[in-house]
């Protein structure tokens, strides 16, 4: 299997326990907030992902520069308080369905970015499956599902 | 009639504070955190760490920020039922296998091949909403046809990812 095959299933994987997350999370938000269930959700999710990081890299934990801790300040700042934030707010402000045909736009951005930085090759047949990618969420979520 | 009117910068400003107008903005502020996120990712693990540390290190910062911002309500909202807290614990679980999940896709894989597919996200909820919350969702010709769109740019994905 080659290493590309192997990043695809790990997307697959990632996208579905996200989704049942999201399930989870919808549940949690009948009764508390947005950013306390995001943070209930952190910390259970710290348990699980601390505790393979410690298990199986403790060593590399413990070498970590400050300047390679700063980076993921930045990064956990953007990730989950930027990302999740304004995912939550833009959902409050216009719904569900247009704030996710908006957000489902981000991997046009992150692949712009990507290829701009990373210097990585966009073929004619990811650039056209991403807009199909984007395009599709777009179309479901901007159903007219009548509860918002 | 030049005291009536009202002046252009003005017009403009309470047009961006509308509610229709900052959704859009803060969604697309979403879109610039996601895909930045995401580029910064897979540059970390393809040369300065591993993807269970990156993972890690991610959701702990990130949980120091939202304790913050939850801070005003914790103490209410922590008097919420152990079921909804449950739920509110079970969402992480499922999440961050999902961001490990993708810290490890972002170490095999570059992000134009990745990032189509973790945005899949919706749709899989969308179904699953179907599944278990089925008052809430209902499938119609538009959730078909979106469906069928998101498949065929998977398949390009996939098929393009090896050309």
């Amino acid at each position: 299997m080659s290493d590309t095959t192997i990043g695809i299933l790990l997307a697959f994987l990632a996208a579905t326990e996200w989704s049942v997350g999201a399930i989870f999370a919808r549940l949690a938000m009948q009764r508390i907030a947005s950013t306390t269930t995001t943070f209930l959700s952190l910390v259970g999710g710290l348990f699980l992902v601390g505790t393979v990081a410690v298990i199986w890299k403790g060593d590399e934990l413990l070498k970590l520069s400050p300047g390679i801790l700063l980076i993921f300040v930045f990064l956990g700042f953007i990730q989950f308080m930027g990302g999740r934030f304004m995912n939550f707010t833009s959902v409050r402000l216009i719904g569900v369905g247009r704030a996710t045909a908006v957000i489902g736009a981000a991997p046009l951005f992150s692949s712009i970015l990507a290829v701009v930085v990373l210097g990585e090759k966009l073929t004619l047949a990811l650039a056209l499956g991403t807009l199909c990618v984007v395009g599709g969420i777009a179309v479901i979520a901007t159903e007219n599902r009548g509860n918002g | 009639m030049a005291n009536t009117a009202t002046p252009p910068t003005a017009a403009l400003m309470q047009r961006l504070r509308s509610p229709a107008v900052l959704g859009v903005l803060v969604a697309l502020g979403a879109v610039v955190a996601y895909g930045t996120s995401q580029v910064l990712q897979r540059k970390l693990v393809t040369s300065v760490v591993s993807p269970p540390v990156g993972a890690a290190l991610s959701v702990f910062f990130g949980m120091l920020f939202l304790f913050a911002a939850s801070f005003p309500r914790l103490g209410k909202d922590l008097r919420a039922p152990k079921r909804t807290l449950g739920f509110a614990l079970l969402a992480g679980l499922f999440s961050s296998i999902g961001v490990l999940a993708t810290y490890f896709a972002f170490s095999y894989a570059p992000v134009v091949v990745v990032s189509p597919i973790t945005s899949l996200n919706p749709l899989f909820a969308i179904f699953l909403s179907m599944i278990f919350l089925r008052r809430l969702e209902k499938i119609t010709p538009r959730v078909i046809m979106g469906t069928a769109l998101v498949v065929a740019g998977v398949v390009l994905v996939v098929v393009g990812s090896r050309l």
